[in-house]
């Protein structure tokens, strides 16, 4: 059940889009395959997983390579066990409070979670990387996380960027116009005077700004906002305050 | 780029624009960004403490060295024991200070309650379960220290 969720999502992440329902069916396939075949059946499951999509029926060819990632991906996290399991699953967590939760939960270790910062902070996009930082790295400081020390220093690279911004902004202006402001400082100016609360406010417009100066264009800057905050709010309850 | 017939300009043939290019006139507009969290009321990380120590012209290592050995501290890791600190890490952020501790002027007591949290130190991190590192880089640096969990209250 498991790989057949997850090939589904990253599958469905990769652009091919695959029903409720042929998920089910992928998986009472997979379980089939499994009594039939004794041993190592990764190779079947690799060959279900690409007879289950049913996008050859109209015309359309998916992408061998996204079908194989997709078949690693949730093989690594159904054939590993341990800490292992615990690393592949946190980074199947899409967003950054879902990740918040699961590393302050389930973390098994300082290792563990150090190598998942490690991870996260190589490979993430830095929208992510940078929210993601600056939420934690005040909890992992006070030696609230499950995160070694190596982890700790990492994220506070990328967090003390945050903390502190410091920076020009520089745009065209056209001679006909006056007291223009920067296009995207704009955009995300409108979403901060939405935020019900001074202190979001403030912890968002860090981010913001963070992203301004380095040339970092926020797709879903409300989306990013809102996660943020609910891993913030989650950090809060846990008892990460004075 | 020449057209048949049209006449091109000698500083165009050889590289150089002088024309209209055609575009709407601009200026240049900039606006500086200047925020922290550090420190800031609402929604900021508390700030705990600051500590600088001015040397002026004496070497930080010996003096500090000279210091201890005045104060019968052997090890500088003793200073954990003599001294106060915050038991938990903290944020550091570096800053001028405006009047740092003058080594000449302060007593013995002040200068080693401030090299045990310049010593406990790094750039950006306190953590007061590391040992205490002396070293010329972490007695001059001028730090503030803001406490992690106030970002969350």
């Amino acid at each position: 059940m498991e790989y057949a969720r997850v090939a589904a999502g990253e599958l469905n992440t990769g652009g091919i889009r695959i029903s409720p329902r042929r998920v089910r069916l992928l998986a009472r396939t997979l379980l089939a395959a499994t009594v039939i075949e004794a041993g190592n059946v990764e190779q079947s499951f690799h060959t279900i997983l690409k007879c289950s999509i049913p996008h050859r029926a109209w015309g359309e060819r998916p992408a061998a390579e996204k079908l194989k990632a997709a078949h690693r991906v949730a093989w690594d996290l159904v054939s590993s066990t341990g800490a292992e399991k615990w690393l592949n699953r946190f980074h199947l967590k899409r967003t950054i409070a879902t990740k918040v939760r699961y590393l302050v939960e389930f973390c098994p270790d300082k290792d563990s979670g150090t190598l998942a910062i490690e991870q996260l902070l190589a490979n993430g996009s830095p929208e992510q990387v940078a929210a993601f930082a600056l939420v934690v790295y005040p909890a992992a400081v006070s030696g609230g996380l499950r995160i070694g020390a190596e982890g700790v220093a990492d994220l506070g690279v990328i967090a003390n960027e945050l903390l502190t911004v410091n920076g020009t902004l520089s745009w065209q202006e056209r001679l006909s116009e006056q007291d223009t402001v920067h296009a995207e400082m704009a955009r995300l100016s409108e979403i901060l005077d939405e935020l019900p609360e001074e202190g979001r406010r403030n912890r968002a417009r860090q981010l913001f700004y963070w992203a301004l100066l380095n040339d970092v264009t926020l797709e879903n800057p409300e989306l990013l906002e809102k996660q943020f905050n609910q891993a913030f709010s989650y950090l809060a309850e846990k008892g990460f305050t004075q | 780029m020449s057209r048949p017939n049209i006449p091109v300009p000698p500083d165009i043939m050889h590289g150089v624009f002088r024309c209209n290019t055609g575009g709407p006139s601009s200026r240049s507009r900039e606006q500086v960004i200047c925020s922290s969290l550090l420190g800031a009321e609402n929604g900021g990380i508390p700030l705990v403490v600051q500590v600088a120590l001015d040397f002026e012209d004496f070497d930080p290592l010996e003096t500090v060295h000279r210091i201890l050995e005045r104060s019968g501290v052997e090890d500088p890791q003793h200073l954990k024991r003599r001294y106060p600190s915050l038991p938990e890490p903290c944020i550091c952020r570096e800053f001028s200070a405006d009047h740092p501790l003058r080594i000449r002027l302060a007593s013995d007591e002040e200068v080693l309650s401030q090299v045990l949290w310049l010593g406990l130190s790094t750039r950006s991190y306190y953590d007061p379960s590391r040992p205490v590192l002396l070293t010329r880089a972490s007695l001059t640096r001028q730090l503030q220290y803001f406490q992690g969990k106030g970002f969350y209250a």
